[in-house]
């Protein structure tokens, strides 16, 4: 992942320090930059489903 | 193409000891390296799955000058860190197969990014070879790649080639026909300077590893170090036994107290400077008239002759698009339309029919109903104008302007005694000023972090007061000009004060900015339906949660009693006494009280000066409670007290001041 601020790539999974601190953790749809704090939304799980199955419907169709 | 050929499925039972050398390709998804693999082995292959898992790798052979190789083509893999179990597969094949060569296939597009994972089989002491793969579609593009120049600085053969037009295969085959192993012995530091050095602290927990690493495998002690240093439990799991795993966790603790980032981000980045080195003078690109013209822009966005017109035309689009079309277009239909026509005059009718009890009705319908009230707010009012904000936001986002005004607006820092990282948190709390609280953290001296935090506090309206305000201003483009002015002048103002109390250093700040490049629809909508989704489930509850507190209040008496004292200074502010409410709103958090104002000037209660008043007051206000739990989290109880016993004084004095200097220049809105 590309951080859109201060152009830093990085690895999603990587948990930011600040972010165990935060009392929004818990439900946050954030990935936060390690470099420059900066937050970027990860897709939400909805729209993850929705893209996700109709990749998987198109994957069928070119199969056929 | 595999599915054309014969292919022969089988169950791989282990790994077996053979004299024939093994090839393995290796890189992220998408390079080509099935092209490569099939280019090289021509038409029979296995497939097969890797012991114990469900990914497939396929093998197959190649002869080349009467030898014979065999070839495995390993799933896609981002880094030796794995995170997918393809990435563990193609990691346990590296570092167990014991390999003659690892093809390191990567897009020529990418070669910048991709350089990374060639520095860690590089560390891990692997017999690489780097292909450069797809180098036609970047030489479309216009980067040219000079591969004499990266093999020198690599110290390893790089080709360059186009494996769906078979372009240097053959030469590639002979590279690996005639390859000559360099390997050093796995217990022999790596310390070429084509490879990464970290900070010293990462370097001390190093060497500090490597006499715990012994010689399970012929991978590089270093590497091995670097992974169990990023809490690899697959590689820590292998070194458990007598007193180890202490040592191994004792070693990581001391080195994660001594830093105050994450390890693999620490470790990353180094390889992300490393990779920038070396593809300095080896990755040109060819300017185009586009690639000019992007230039041209960026630069008219930094200069500050330039830029603060340019900055005013995005603030006047935005007014039109949020303010204009969001808060009136939208909130008319939503409010007057929907919830003034159908659902209000419907639940309140139903409410009222089912429950006898005036005063749990008024916890529902009524003036302060959850539904009425706290709904109505958060769904007609609230939701499109911060939608149409997000839209904007993430248009603006996508395009790379927003380091670009962080660069514009550094050099306004430093004399306000802030560096240029401090720029991050302001520009983030026009997003949510409670994460922006959280992210001045990151910055390194005390000084900083506590007139970022006052800043954030007092002069830095969120995303959704900003719509809000954005809202109340429509139609008066000179009432929105007056509040930019006061609150610019205010954040000057402050900060320079702060940064003369509070003395310190000003340490300097390093950013790179991204290209400017045209939004896609894609990014635009996802960011925007996820922050929405955020940020309505983060408010609703708060909005019915004021509602009930407002039921409370009035069933005590302590809402009126509030009120009552409210009135004084709203009334000194020469604001109507009613907006007192809008205020009470504005504690729970500035949105909710904006929607208050909304709702005022809705009525025609207010307008003109009053109106510029009120929403100058409230900006000042502390965003909302969890901004305040942040700021008391962050910078302690001592000072967050302090800075709210500034903050709500200031803001209303900041509010009588405007008030009677508006009057008295005659001013008129």
């Amino acid at each position: 992942m590309i951080c859109q601020f201060c152009g830093i790539e990085f690895i999603e999974e990587i948990k930011n320090k600040e972010c165990s601190m935060c009392i929004l953790a818990n439900n946050c749809k954030f990935v936060k930059c390690p470099n420059c704090g900066y937050e970027i939304p990860a897709q939400s799980k909805i729209l993850k489903t929705i893209f996700n199955w109709r990749k998987n419907k198109n994957e069928v169709k070119r199969n056929r | 193409m595999r599915d054309e050929r014969l292919i022969e499925k089988i169950e791989m039972t282990g790994t077996k000891e053979s004299t024939t050398k093994k090839i393995i390709l290796v890189g992220q998804p998408n390079v080509g390296k099935s092209v490569i693999f099939n280019a090289l082995t021509g038409n029979y292959v296995n497939v097969s799955n890797y012991p114990g898992t469900t990914v497939e790798v396929a093998k197959g052979k190649m002869k080349t000058g009467g030898e014979e190789f065999e070839i495995i083509d390993t799933p896609g893999m981002y880094s030796l860190l794995p995170i997918t179990e393809e990435e563990r597969v193609t990691r346990s094949i590296l570092f167990k197969d014991k390999p003659s060569i690892v093809l390191h296939v990567i897009d020529a597009k990418n070669l910048n990014r991709m350089l990374g994972v060639t520095l860690q089989l590089l560390e891990a002491n692997l017999p690489v070879v780097l292909v450069i793969n797809i180098v036609d579609e970047a030489e479309r593009v216009g980067l040219k790649i000079n591969g004499e120049k990266l093999q020198e600085k690599l110290g390893i053969p790089v080709i360059q080639t186009v494996a769906t037009e078979r372009r240097n295969i053959d030469p590639l085959k002979l590279i690996i026909k005639q390859y000559k192993p360099m390997r050093m012995h796995h217990n022999v530091e790596t310390n070429s300077n084509n490879l990464p050095q970290y900070k010293e602290e990462i370097e001390e927990a190093i060497d500090k590893l490597k006499l715990i690493v012994n010689h399970k495998t012929e991978i590089s002690q270093r590497a091995l170090a670097l992974l169990i240093l990023q809490k690899d439990e697959e590689i820590i799991s292998q070194y458990e036994e007598d007193n180890n795993k202490n040592t191994i966790t004792n070693i990581i603790k001391d080195l994660s107290e001594k830093i105050s980032q994450s390890l693999p981000y620490l470790i990353s980045l180094e390889r992300q400077k490393k990779t920038s080195e070396l593809c300095e003078g080896v990755l040109t690109e060819k300017k185009t008239a586009i690639h000019q013209m992007k230039e041209k822009l960026g630069n008219i966005m930094i200069g500050p002759i330039t830029g603060i017109p340019f900055l005013l035309l995005v603030v006047f689009l935005l007014y039109e698009f949020v303010g204009v079309f969001g808060a009136q277009t939208l909130v008319d239909f939503l409010e007057n339309d929907i919830f003034g026509k159908y659902i209000n005059p419907a639940v309140t009718s139903f409410v009222n029919n089912i429950i006898p009890w005036p005063v749990i009705q008024d916890l529902f319908v009524n003036d302060y109903g959850i539904i009425t009230l706290g709904i109505r707010y958060a769904v007609a009012i609230i939701l499109p104008i911060v939608a149409t904000f997000f839209i904007a936001f993430s248009i603006i986002e996508d395009t790379g302007y927003l380091p670009r005004l962080a660069l514009l607006v550094d050099k306004l820092f430093k004399r306000i005694g802030l560096n240029g990282r401090a720029v991050i948190p302001i520009v983030l709390g026009f997003g949510c000023d409670t994460m922006a609280v959280m992210v001045t953290r990151t910055l390194e001296t005390k000084r900083e972090r506590i007139i970022s935090t006052i800043l954030l506090s007092l002069a830095i309206p969120c995303s959704a007061q900003m719509g809000v305000i954005l809202a109340l201003m429509a139609g008066s483009p000179m009432a929105l000009l007056v509040w930019i002015v006061v609150m610019i002048f205010i954040f000057l103002l402050i900060g320079f004060l702060a940064a003369k109390v509070i003395p310190g250093e000003k340490p300097m700040f390093f950013m790179e900015i991204p290209p400017l490049r045209m939004p896609k629809l894609y990014n635009v909508f996802t960011k925007t339906y996820t922050r929405v989704e955020w940020y309505f489930k983060e408010i609703l509850p708060l909005f019915i949660l004021a509602s009930i507190f407002i039921w409370l209040g009035k069933l005590t008496g302590l809402f009126d009693l509030v009120i009552k004292i409210l009135e004084y200074p709203v009334q000194l502010l020469g604001l109507p006494k009613e907006s007192a409410v809008a205020f009470l709103y504005g504690f729970f958090r500035r949105d909710f009280g904006a929607a208050g104002l909304y709702d005022l000037k809705s009525s025609g209660l207010l307008e003109g000066i009053p109106l510029v008043v009120a929403v100058t007051t409230l900006t000042l206000f502390m965003p909302c409670i969890a901004q305040l739990s942040m700021t008391i989290k962050e910078r302690g109880l001592k000072t967050s007290l302090i800075m709210i016993s500034f903050i709500f004084p200031f803001a209303f004095i900041v509010g009588y001041l405007l008030n009677v200097i508006l009057i008295f220049l005659g001013v008129s809105l």
